[in-house]
């Protein structure tokens, strides 16, 4: 199969530009390890981050709890999770989840890219 | 404008013993070499078009078993006429002819749904086993096509230990199935795919092994390391899911039985009200419930049965949040 892989591309200023590659779902994880921690290290959820989700090609229940947990580990962290440019399917499914109203999800990148802009980190709710 | 329908399949089109070829080349001379190499074949019948456009009106007189065709040619040349076979006549393979220089528009044609090309300055050596050969797989396919055509029912009965990793590919293994036997289209495959790796999953996670979806509230991470452990724990370690599936042209019929104690579907909340969003609980139900045409569970609530009836029009809306069942 083709489990989740975390791409880090060149970032942009104080910007972190992820691609999701594969299946989010946590069945194919090979071990426990976050992806996206694993990529780019723990202290990456106090970044400012956009996630392409484009070469997501399947999700299940378990990959949308992941995106939840993910949103929630930046949101303590103090910095800002931004998933953008899902394939109609995986948006459909996001929408019909309603994760729409709890995630951070654009179109495409460039509005990724302004909403992060725009954004300020905050502090860590935790610390 | 005529498309292959499966009764034009199924006519005598040229059949296997007498083979027809249509050669389609501007060039008469270029035309001619190709059908006389074609023509040894035993009782083989070769027809010739000046151009793409001729070539569509034989294709519907004559129904090639295969087309040879030249890439540059006026009206409509090799490349036009590779991506219109392949809409309306997509069982008719298509061999192109390439002069020199041109191979990557050959590559580009292959991309479009040619099966092979040949160099023109290589045709008296190569032609006729490249022929041999598409026509080969051309026939194993028609074939395949006959007996999905025929068949009745599927039975299958599967006993799995309560690793969520072999979830996957047998859900892959049952989707090749679907693509052979049943006219899915991609989406619907898809759904059916995520409801029955929902379903595996309760069924192992929260039947067999009896975690809750609470514990991933706190920590997703121990969730699963806990899964981990009790599968090798009495008396967790000995309990199986049954997973059957009855298939049939009009409906798939999947049960998935754990050995666990139950459990009151009723009482699932629903994930999609107010702060249950954010709650790690009844996605996967919900998810069952909206791609499967019928759901329901025994009255200990250890067993669910899953019915998905085909739709009978393709679908040109893709969406998934279109939501009627038929």
């Amino acid at each position: 199969m083709n489990p989740v892989q975390i791409q880090m591309l060149l970032g942009q200023g104080d910007i972190v530009v992820l691609e999701l590659h594969g299946r989010l779902s946590r069945d194919e994880w090979m071990d426990n390890r976050d992806p996206i921690a694993s990529a780019c290290g723990d202290d990456i959820f106090s970044r400012k981050v956009m996630l392409s989700l484009a070469n997501a090609n399947y999700l299940d229940s378990t990959g949308v709890e992941w995106l939840l947990v993910s949103d929630q580990k930046f949101n303590d962290a103090g910095g800002k999770l931004v998933l953008h440019s899902a394939s109609r399917t995986t948006s459909d499914f996001l929408k019909m989840m309603r994760m729409h109203l709890v995630l951070d999800l654009v179109p495409d990148e460039a509005t990724a890219r302004a909403r992060l802009m725009n954004y300020s980190n905050g502090s860590p709710k935790n610390a | 404008m005529a498309m292959e329908t499966t009764t034009d399949r199924q006519e005598a089109r040229g059949s296997s013993t007498s083979p027809t070829f249509l050669v389609v080349d501007d060039s008469p001379m270029d035309s001619l070499l190709a059908g006389k190499l074609l023509s040894k074949i035993e009782h083989s019948n070769i027809v010739y078009a000046k151009n793409g456009a001729e070539a569509l009106e034989l294709v519907e007189k004559t129904k090639p078993n295969l087309i040879l065709t030249d890439l540059q040619m006026p009206e409509m040349d090799g490349l036009e006429l590779v991506e219109a076979i392949r809409r309306r006549f997509p069982s008719i393979p298509t061999i192109l002819m390439t002069a020199n220089g041109s191979e990557d528009i050959a590559l580009r044609a292959l991309r479009r749904g040619a099966a092979s090309y040949v160099p023109k300055r290589m045709l008296s050596t190569e032609l006729l086993e490249i022929v041999r050969q598409i026509s080969q797989v051309s026939w194993v396919g028609e074939q395949q096509r006959r007996i999905f055509g025929c068949w009745e029912r599927l039975g299958l009965s599967f006993r799995l230990e309560n690793d969520n990793s072999i979830i996957p590919p047998l859900v892959s293994h049952l989707q090749q199935y679907h693509s052979g036997i049943h006219a899915y289209d991609e989406t619907e495959s898809i759904r059916v795919g995520v409801a029955l790796q929902e379903a595996l999953r309760n069924a192992m996670h929260h039947g067999n092994l009896e975690l809750s979806s609470e514990m991933r509230r706190e920590n997703s991470d121990s969730y699963y390391q806990e899964a981990a452990r009790r599968q090798h724990l009495p008396p967790f370690d000995r309990r199986r899911v049954i997973f059957t599936v009855d298939e049939s042209p009009d409906e798939s019929c999947y049960v998935i039985r754990d050995e666990g104690p139950g459990f009151d579907p009723s009482s699932v909340v629903d994930p999609l009200e107010g702060d249950n969003l954010l709650k790690p609980c009844g996605r996967g139900l919900f998810l069952i419930r909206m791609f499967m045409s019928e759901v329901r569970f025994n009255e200990k609530g250890n067993e669910i049965t899953m019915i998905h009836r085909r739709s009978k029009a393709p679908s040109a809306d893709t969406s998934i949040a279109t939501t009627t069942h038929p």
